[in-house]
C-alpha cells in the first residue's frame, strides 16, 4: 500500500516511472460538501468521504444519524422518496452519481445493494439469482443456467440448493435467503455492494456465514456496510466512518478509529457509552 | 340444592368474583340478588359449552343450508331431468307446448302437448356473455389497481377506492336500467356502427361484423357485466397490490429494475394467484347475474347469438322472465324445466371454479411466505 501511495505521488508528479494508477482511481465513491434533506429537514449536511476501492468501509453511527439515507444515496435509491434533495457531489470512479446525465437504472447496476432482511423475489431460486441479469439483458437465455450455478457456488449456496432450484425461496431459512439474495446482487456484476445491515436480522451461524462470504468479495467489489454491531465493523472493516446527529464526524482505518479515535464522540460511542 | 353451590362445586377453582368484576349495584330486594348470582354462578359454569354449541351450530350453518337448496333443486328437476333428456344440452327448441289440449305423458313425465325445451342457446349465452365481462373487465379492473397503487397520489386513490366501493354497492337493477335506456341506445348508435364497419367479415372476427340492432344484445350486456365485476376485481388487486412488502420491491429496484421489470419480477406474481381469485369471484358473479341480462339482453329463447350484437338469453335471465308464464303451465312441467335450467347453472358455476382452483395450483409453483389471497 505504502509502495502503491509512492507510485501514484511520483505518478502525479510526472516522471517517468510505468503507468501509476491515477489516484481517483483507488477512490470508488466520494462525497463533496453532501447534503441530504427530506421535504425540508435535513438529514445530513456536509459530507466528505472517500470511499477506497477493493476495500470493506463501514459506516457506523446511533440510530437516525444518517448514515443509512447515505448509503442509500450512494445508489440512488432515495430518488424513489418524495421530497428528498441532495446537494454537493457524489462521484462513483469520477463519474458525478447526481448531474442529470448518469441513468439510476445504470447506477443501480455497478452500486448493488443487500438489505437489512432478505428480500427474495417470489419467483423460483433459479429466477431469483439471474433475475437482474435478465433485466439487463446481460447474458443470453442458454447462458443463465451457468451464471446461476456460478452466483449460487460463489455464496456457498450451491450445494444446499442444486436440487431444489425450481422451488420457492421462501422455504430457504433467513440466512439462505440471504445469501440468496447476496447471488442476485452479485449476478449482475457490481463494482461496489452496499449493505444495510445485513445481518441484524440473521442468528449467530447465518452471520457467521453471511460474513465470511462479504470478506472474499474484496478486493474485486468494494464494500460499504452499515452496520449496528461494533464488533462486526472491526471484524470486517478496513475503513469505518462515524455519523452522528446528521454529520460525519470521523473517518480513518478502522484500527485507528477503534483504538485512537480523535474525537470525543467517536470514542464515547466506540467505546459503548451510547447507541 | 342452590344451583350456585352446584356451580362451585363444578368449577372449585374458581377465583373470587370480586377481583375481576365491579361491586353488583345494590339489589332491592334480597331475594332479587340471590337469583342474580345464581343466575351469573350457572352462567360461569356453563359458558363453555353453550358457546361450543352454539359456534357449533353457526358452522354447520350454512353447509345444512346448501344441502337444502341443492336437494329442493334436485327434486323439483328431476321429472323435468327424465321428461327432456340428454337431449336438453344440444336442443335449442323453447317450446311450452299447448295448454288447452290435453295433456300426454311420456315416460312417466305428463307435460302439455308439443312441450319441448333445450338449454344448449342459454348455456352459449350465459358463457359468452361472461367470457365478454371477464375479457373487459381484467385488464381494466387491474390496470386501475396498478394505478391507484403505485401512481396516483393518496388522497386521489382514496376517492377512486370510494367510487369502486360504490360502483360495487349499485343494485343490479339500476344497472339494468341503465343498459337498457342509456348504454345500449349510444353504443348501437354511436359505437358499434364504427366497430362492425371496421372488422373484416373473416372469422373470428366476423363475430364482430354485423347488423348492430337497438342495442340489446350481448355486447351491451357483457359490457354492463363487465362494469359489475370491475369493482369487485379492481378493489382486491388493490388491496393485494398494496400487501407486497415494500423490501422486495426495493430489492428489484435496487437490482436497476424499471418501474415495468418490478412489476413483472415481484408485484405480479406476489399477486397473481390472489388476482386469479378474484378474477372467478367476478367470473361467478358475471355468469349469476340475472336482472341486469334481462334487462339488456332482450332475452330470446330458442336462437344462439351468431354475432356480438344479437340478441340473446342467458340461463338466469331467462329463469327470472319465463317463471310467470312458466307458472301457468298446468302440468307444472314448465316450471320444473326452469328448475333444471338453475341446476345447469350450479354446475357451470361449480365447474369454473373447480377448473380455476386447478389452474392457480398448476401456475403459481413458487409458494409464498403468506396465505394465498383468496
Amino acid at each position: 500500500m505504502v509502495q502503491l501511495l509512492e507510485n501514484a505521488t511520483t505518478g502525479l508528479a510526472g516522471s517517468s516511472l510505468p503507468a501509476p494508477e491515477p489516484l481517483a482511481a483507488r477512490v470508488a465513491l466520494a462525497a463533496h460538501g453532501l447534503t441530504l434533506s427530506y421535504g425540508g429537514t435535513r438529514v445530513l449536511a456536509d459530507v466528505d468521504l472517500d470511499v477506497p476501492t477493493g476495500a470493506v468501509t463501514a459506516l457506523v453511527g446511533p440510530t437516525g444519524c444518517g448514515k443509512t439515507t447515505f448509503l442509500r444515496s450512494l445508489n440512488r435509491m432515495n430518488d424513489r422518496v418524495p421530497g428528498f434533495r441532495l446537494s454537493g457531489s457524489l462521484e462513483l470512479f469520477g463519474e458525478d452519481l447526481y448531474d442529470g446525465r448518469s441513468d439510476p437504472l445504470v447506477v443501480r447496476r455497478r452500486v448493488g445493494m443487500l438489505f437489512q432482511r432478505p428480500n427474495p423475489f417470489p419467483l423460483s431460486i433459479r429466477e431469483n439469482v439471474v433475475a437482474g441479469v435478465k433485466a439487463h439483458r446481460l447474458a443470453r437465455r442458454s447462458e443463465l443456467d451457468s451464471i446461476a450455478e456460478e452466483r449460487l457456488r460463489q455464496v456457498g449456496l450451491w450445494e444446499a440448493v442444486s436440487d431444489r432450484l425450481g422451488t420457492s425461496p421462501f422455504r430457504l431459512s433467513g440466512g439462505q435467503q440471504q445469501l440468496l439474495c447476496l447471488a442476485r446482487a452479485l449476478a449482475v456484476s457490481p463494482e461496489v455492494l452496499l449493505l444495510d445491515e445485513p445481518t441484524s436480522s440473521l442468528d449467530p451461524v447465518s452471520t457467521a456465514a453471511v460474513e465470511e462470504m462479504l470478506a472474499s468479495l474484496v478486493p474485486d467489489i468494494t464494500v460499504v456496510i452499515v452496520t449496528h454491531n461494533l464488533a462486526q465493523a472491526r471484524r470486517l472493516a478496513d475503513h469505518t466512518a462515524f455519523f452522528h446527529q446528521g454529520r460525519l464526524v470521523e473517518h480513518g482505518p478502522t484500527v485507528r478509529l477503534f483504538e485512537d479515535p480523535s474525537e470525543e464522540a467517536t470514542r464515547q460511542y466506540l467505546s459503548g457509552r451510547f447507541g | 340444592m342452590v344451583p350456585a353451590q352446584d356451580a362451585r362445586r363444578a368449577r372449585p377453582a374458581d377465583p373470587p368474583l370480586s377481583g375481576e368484576s365491579p361491586p353488583a349495584p345494590p339489589a332491592p330486594e334480597g331475594a332479587t340478588a340471590t337469583h342474580r348470582a345464581a343466575v351469573s354462578a350457572w352462567w360461569r359454569g356453563h359458558a363453555e359449552g353453550v358457546l361450543k354449541w352454539s359456534t357449533g351450530v353457526a358452522a354447520v350453518l350454512p353447509s345444512l343450508a346448501l344441502a337444502a337448496v341443492l336437494v329442493a333443486l334436485l327434486v323439483e328437476a328431476i321429472p323435468a331431468i327424465r321428461g327432456n333428456g340428454l337431449g336438453f344440452f344440444t336442443r335449442s327448441a323453447w317450446e311450452p307446448g299447448n295448454f288447452y289440449n290435453p295433456p300426454v305423458t311420456i315416460g312417466g313425465v305428463t307435460r302439455p302437448a308439443g312441450a319441448s325445451y333445450g338449454a344448449w342457446p342459454l348455456v352459449v349465452g350465459t358463457l359468452e356473455s361472461s367470457l365478454v365481462a371477464i375479457v373487459v373487465a381484467v385488464p381494466v379492473a387491474f390496470g386501475t389497481a396498478m394505478v391507484v397503487v403505485w401512481k396516483l397520489p393518496r388522497r386521489l386513490s382514496a376517492g377512486i377506492g370510494f367510487c369502486l366501493e360504490m360502483l360495487a354497492g349499485i343494485p343490479s337493477v339500476v344497472f339494468g336500467l341503465w343498459a337498457a335506456l342509456t348504454l345500449g341506445p349510444f353504443l348501437s348508435r354511436h359505437v358499434f356502427p364504427f366497430i362492425s364497419h371496421h372488422t373484416p367479415d373473416v372469422p373470428p372476427l366476423s363475430f364482430f361484423h354485423g347488423p348492430v340492432g337497438s342495442g340489446e344484445g350481448l355486447a351491451t350486456s357483457g359490457l354492463v357485466l363487465a362494469v359489475m365485476v370491475v369493482p369487485i376485481i379492481a378493489s382486491t388487486s388493490r388491496d393485494l397490490l398494496r400487501q407486497v412488502p415494500r423490501g422486495t420491491e426495493e430489492g428489484a429496484v435496487a437490482l436497476g429494475m424499471t418501474d415495468l421489470e418490478v412489476a413483472r419480477t415481484v408485484s405480479i406474481p406476489w399477486v397473481r394467484a390472489g388476482v386469479f381469485g378474484a378474477c372467478v369471484l367476478g367470473l361467478a358473479r358475471a355468469l349469476g347475474e340475472t336482472m341486469a341480462v334481462a334487462m339488456a339482453s332482450g332475452v330470446v329463447l330458442g336462437t344462439i347469438p351468431h354475432d356480438a350484437y344479437a340478441t340473446f338469453g342467458t340461463i338466469a335471465s331467462v329463469i327470472v322472465s319465463q317463471l310467470d308464464s312458466a307458472l301457468t303451465d298446468g302440468t307444472g312441467f314448465a316450471v320444473r324445466t326452469l328448475a333444471e335450467l338453475g341446476l345447469v347453472l350450479l354446475g357451470i358455476s361449480l365447474l369454473v371454479n373447480v377448473a380455476a382452483r386447478l389452474l392457480v395450483r398448476r401456475s403459481s409453483s413458487v409458494a409464498l411466505p403468506v396465505g394465498r389471497g383468496i
